[in-house]
């Protein structure tokens, strides 16, 4: 969750949120030297004692300005096909549920372990308990169990959704007619928020996704429950 | 042709103060590459294409693509012994030459003093405007999710949660006592 003041990554509660954070932060120092460098070189121009003798062409000055983006675009982009490689790796799931999205709602469908299924709409702020956040709160909340692998498939019914959780690190394109598999790995319980990230029409900011991690005690009742409902 | 018009009418508008804090040397006012010229008032006499800059201190071309009158005479004389040319000959050929010297385009201009009134003037307005809005237009006030009984009860309901427990609200409060830390 975030403070109301707050800028940064939110804190990860997944191994693979915390790479993500890693890579973050190096892309960040990348940008910050290629800035500073960019700075100084201004403040060194606006003194006007540099006389350029070969005005007209130089080669070295051409290879350097070609090798030193290469080299920073190499350094941040295989940190990156590794970071890539590794979330899309082969995971076993021990459960998998279905998301699909609507417009412009979001439903939870249970899998091999339970059949369920539920649609989860926001709550509209006029209807919010004082202390609830607006656009974020729904009525029926995903309740999923923690300390175990989760695999999600996720598609959408009708046009491009994408199914998103800031906290967990996760950012899934729910498209038409295509299945996308993403995994869950929850380190500790909590209430986990998230927003539709990709435009999906007139109510695209007004379609939350909110999942919580509970012990097995719980998720067993909660699915029980649905399962009858 | 009505841009290039607008051009030189603003030029006109900024380059027109009451007070020169730049010395303008005769030959940086006329000529391409300087202040906006219309087709009519160009000397015939002139490079077109005259570009110097710090850059490019050295043109491939001079100034004054042809001589005449006074500066004729000049030239002339230039082939000669320069010891019988003046410091004002000197400065007239010289200037014949080039647009500019090292020191002129080193020293810049002050153009955009008024370019930052006539900015600043319309930022103003546009100040001016939000505010009869603000005051005179917008609705009253509704309640909205972030008067500050609501923020407090929301970062309770966080610290219960223990949500942001590493950066969050959670890792400020100590739980132990029932404070923030």
């Amino acid at each position: 969750m975030y403070p109301y003041t707050f800028i940064q990554l939110t804190d990860s509660n997944t191994f693979f949120g915390h790479e993500i954070v890693l890579f973050h932060d190096f892309s960040l120092a990348s940008l910050m030297f290629i800035l500073t460098a960019v700075l100084l070189m201004f403040k060194a121009l606006k003194k006007k004692k540099f006389v350029v003798l070969a005005y007209k062409g130089s080669n070295m000055l051409e290879f350097l300005w070609t090798f030193f983006p290469v080299f920073i675009l190499i350094s941040i982009g295989l940190p990156s096909l590794y970071l890539m490689y590794l979330l899309e790796g082969s995971f076993k799931g021990d459960l998998t549920f279905k998301v699909v999205g609507h417009q412009w709602y979001w439903s939870y469908e249970g899998g091999d372990f339970c059949d369920f299924d539920m649609s989860s709409y926001m709550i509209p702020s006029e209807d919010l308990v004082e202390g609830q956040f607006r656009l974020l709160e729904v009525d029926n909340t995903m309740v999923l169990p923690y300390s175990t692998n989760i695999r999600l498939m996720i598609t959408s019914y009708d046009v491009i959704h994408s199914w998103t959780l800031p906290s967990l690190k996760m950012k899934v394109d729910a498209v038409p007619g295509r299945l996308n598999t993403m995994n869950i790995f929850s380190f500790q319980p909590g209430s986990f928020y998230g927003q539709c990230s990709e435009i999906c029409g007139l109510l695209h900011s007004f379609m939350p996704i909110h999942v919580e991690f509970v012990n097995w005690e719980t998720f067993l009742n909660n699915v029980t429950e649905e399962s009858f409902n | 042709m009505a841009s290039s018009l607008l051009r030189v009418a603003l030029h006109r508008v900024v380059s027109h103060r009451s007070v020169h804090l730049t010395k303008v040397r005769p030959s940086m006012v006329i000529g391409f590459g300087g202040p906006v010229q219309l087709a009519e008032d160009r000397d015939p006499n002139l490079n077109p294409i005259f570009h110097e800059s710090l850059t490019n201190p050295i043109p491939d071309k001079p100034r004054t693509l042809k001589y005449t009158g006074d500066l004729a005479t000049l030239k002339e004389m230039e082939v000669g012994d320069w010891k019988k040319l003046s410091v004002e000959d000197q400065m007239d050929l010289y200037n014949s030459f080039f647009g500019a010297s090292i020191a002129d385009m080193c020293r810049g201009q002050d153009d955009w003093k008024s370019v930052f009134g006539a900015c600043m003037i319309f930022i103003s307005f546009g100040l001016l405007l939000h505010l009869f809005i603000h005051l005179y237009i917008n609705p009253p006030y509704v309640w909205t999710t972030l008067d500050e009984d609501w923020v407090k009860a929301s970062i309770k309901r966080q610290i219960q949660s223990h949500a942001g427990d590493i950066t969050g609200y959670s890792s400020k409060w100590d739980y132990a006592n029932n404070r923030w830390k």
